[in-house]
């Protein structure tokens, strides 16, 4: 019998030592992914689990379908010669295993019935976002943009200037180069204020989808080692944030762009 | 040093305009050419600055050599000036500079947007660029919702509610019910007002300003050519700017905006008067709470009371010590983005020497101010006006 338990969304069932984590949402009778999630949102929250359980792992290889190197930069983890295989299923899950297929079920784990409408009009939403003729016609951020800051956006990665700085910076209030990032944020900080945009006035990248979802929730948060941040809620359609609760972050897909998946760190509202 | 006038100003209807950049420019001009009292040659100007955020990309480069060209300029010194919607509040100041610098002595400002030209699918791309793309806007941010953050904040911070910018919204809307520049002149009810639509929770259809089609243009002199175009001037009293981290998140408050803050206190400064003299205001309301903000910012109200000022009416027409946005604002009279600073200093020149409808006349104006704004505070222009100069 495995245990099953939530993370980040997620659902993780472990056995022996063995991990899946799985999708919750199911769309008749077959379990698929949230609206942000794929099989790297998934591995990422997996070695997160993992490392927040202080459970030991080493992993030799990491399913083609899973985006290596948003993995590597998020987590930080290196392949090793003899480890565990990371491996996609075909139900919406990733399992950590040393054998080549995993030897969890998941089919009578938990679920949640996602309408199937919503289902289908976000997979044609995203289908469509990353069609290669999907350009910008105006504010643009570039894949190398993109990538000079992608350790602060996936894995929170800030700056130590005498106090803690982030997203990044070239140069202090003094006009002082600053090294290079070297600390971690907490996994865990405040809301100070949010609000919910409507589909309408959506940024061009969310433009397809934020009709569908009802428009788009962002949270600015204070961490608490000091820096500030503005991050868009995830899995908040049951409750509106409140100023002073306590959200954690989680690494889902945040837009397509040129044929390419952005994936970005989202907030989700933390209880207990 | 030389002190720097006001000659002439114009500007088009705000709204959406069947003609395009060169049309509107050319319009704005030729009212601005029109409203200078003495002989006045389009020739007769040294430099040009015009303000445009260049929406939508139709014309991203040399904009400036192309309109003015068209109007009547070719030949002098010109240039674009880009500070997202404080554009013309900064070529504005960039104008008076040339002329306090003695090297020029008939400048123009100006301003212009196209707006509203694009297909809806091309124009959310060009919403919220003047944010921190790479942070702000990869979180879902356009200005509906950056500001809407910072009413939010503002409310748990204070004692304030939504209902007190339902009462800016509802004045400006009464202000610029009579101005025939103005793009949306209808009266707007507190219920109406209150219960629109939700475009960024906490934040309604009414608490936001329309995207217009617009230009402006106002006539720069030195002190010592004044006399050539008017015995009328308004005098430039102050001018300053200032600017603040461009993400919000990167800010130490979110209820303030210090570069407001740093730049209303030179302005005064330098024209040697204090928030309580300023008998009407130009603010940049592009939400709101700006207004409310801007009111504390600019010293018509103490930190924390922006609130109450809204609610007491503080800020209306002949009512108050001091009228906030007398031309309807932002929120009534338009906001094409580039063309909104200098088209604050038309209704102040307008205003000052008695000019608007009379329905709409502040009365007994002296003393003036025009506040503009880029994106959430990252960059601001202020500028002090007087009927008598600075001396």
């Amino acid at each position: 019998m495995s245990e099953v338990q939530n993370f980040h969304g997620y659902l993780i069932l472990s056995k022996s030592n063995s991990f899946t984590i799985s999708s919750p949402y199911t769309v008749d009778g077959n379990r698929v992914f949230g609206h942000d999630s794929d099989y790297t949102t998934m591995a990422i929250s997996i070695i997160k689990y993992l490392v927040s359980n202080e459970i030991e792992f080493t992993i030799a290889s990491v399913d083609e379908k899973i985006n290596f190197e948003v993995l590597q930069i998020a987590t930080g983890i290196q392949l090793v010669e003899n480890g565990q295989n990371l491996a996609c299923g075909d139900d919406a899950s990733v399992y950590l295993s040393s054998t080549e297929h995993s030897t969890i079920e998941v089919q009578n784990t938990p679920s949640t019935l996602m309408d199937v409408n919503l289902y289908r009009s976000m997979q044609m939403a995203w289908k469509t976002e990353l069609d290669i003729r999907n350009i910008s016609q105006g504010a643009y951020v570039s894949k190398q943009q993109y990538d000079e800051s992608l350790s602060s956006r996936l894995s929170l990665i800030a700056q130590n200037d005498d106090k803690i700085i982030w997203p990044p910076r070239q140069m202090n209030s003094d006009g002082v180069t600053l090294s290079k990032e070297s600390t971690n944020l907490s996994p865990k900080a405040n809301v100070l204020t949010w609000t919910k945009l409507s589909a309408a006035g959506a940024p061009s990248e969310f433009a397809i989808r934020a009709p569908i979802l009802g428009g788009l929730s962002t949270v600015m948060v204070e961490f608490d080692e000091g820096p500030r941040g503005v991050f868009l809620m995830v899995d908040d359609e049951d409750r509106e944030p409140k100023i002073g609760d306590s959200v954690e972050f989680v690494v889902r897909m945040l837009y397509g762009q040129e044929g390419i998946v952005r994936y970005g760190t989202k907030a989700r509202i933390h209880f207990g | 040093m030389v002190d720097v006038a006001i000659v002439g100003a114009g500007q088009t209807k705000y709204g959406n305009h069947q003609s395009g950049m060169k049309g509107m420019w050319a319009e704005a001009a030729y009212n601005a050419f029109q409203s200078v009292d003495k002989d006045f040659e389009p020739k007769q100007i040294d430099e040009a600055y015009i303000g445009s955020v260049a929406f939508g990309g139709g014309q991203l480069g040399n904009t400036a050599a192309l309109l003015t060209e068209h109007s009547g300029m070719k030949g002098i010194p010109v240039r674009r000036v880009e500070n997202a919607c404080a554009s013309s509040g900064f070529a504005l100041r960039d104008a008076w500079m040339a002329i306090k610098s003695g090297q020029a002595d008939v400048v123009i400002a100006g301003g212009i947007e196209k707006m509203n030209d694009l297909t809806p699918e091309r124009k959310r791309f060009w919403l919220g660029v003047s944010g921190d793309t790479e942070w702000e806007r990869l979180a879902g941010l356009t200005f509906p919702g950056t500001y809407a953050l910072m009413a939010r904040r503002y409310f748990h911070e204070f004692e304030s509610t939504h209902d007190d910018l339902v009462n800016i919204s509802v004045k400006n809307h009464w202000h610029g019910l009579d101005n025939e520049m103005a793009h949306i002149r209808k009266d707007v009810s507190f219920d109406k007002a209150k219960n629109g639509f939700m475009v960024a929770d906490p934040l309604t259809l009414y608490d936001c300003c329309p995207t217009s089609d617009g230009a402006s243009c106002v006539i720069l002199a030195a002190d010592h050519v004044v006399k050539q175009f008017t015995d009328d001037p308004v005098w430039i009293n102050g001018s300053a700017a200032a600017s603040d981290y461009l993400a919000l998140h990167d800010r130490p408050s979110i209820t303030q905006l210090i570069a407001t803050q740093n730049a209303a206190k030179k302005a005064y400064q330098m024209a040697g008067i204090e928030a309580h003299n300023i008998d009407l205001a130009e603010v940049h309301d592009c939400f709101t709470i700006a207004e409310l903000l801007a009111t504390e910012d600019l010293g018509f109200a103490k930190r924390g009371n922006g609130g109450k000022f809204a609610r007491d009416g503080a800020g209306r027409r002949n009512e108050g010590d001091v009228c906030i946005n007398p031309s309807g604002g932002l929120k009534s009279k338009g906001h094409p983005l580039g063309a909104t600073g200098t088209g604050q200093t038309v209704e102040i020149f307008k205003q000052l020497r008695g000019e608007v409808e009379q329905s709409r006349q502040v009365r007994d104006a002296e003393n003036a101010l025009s506040h503009n704004v880029g994106g959430s505070g990252a960059t601001c222009a202020v500028h002090v006006y007087g009927r008598n100069r600075n001396e």
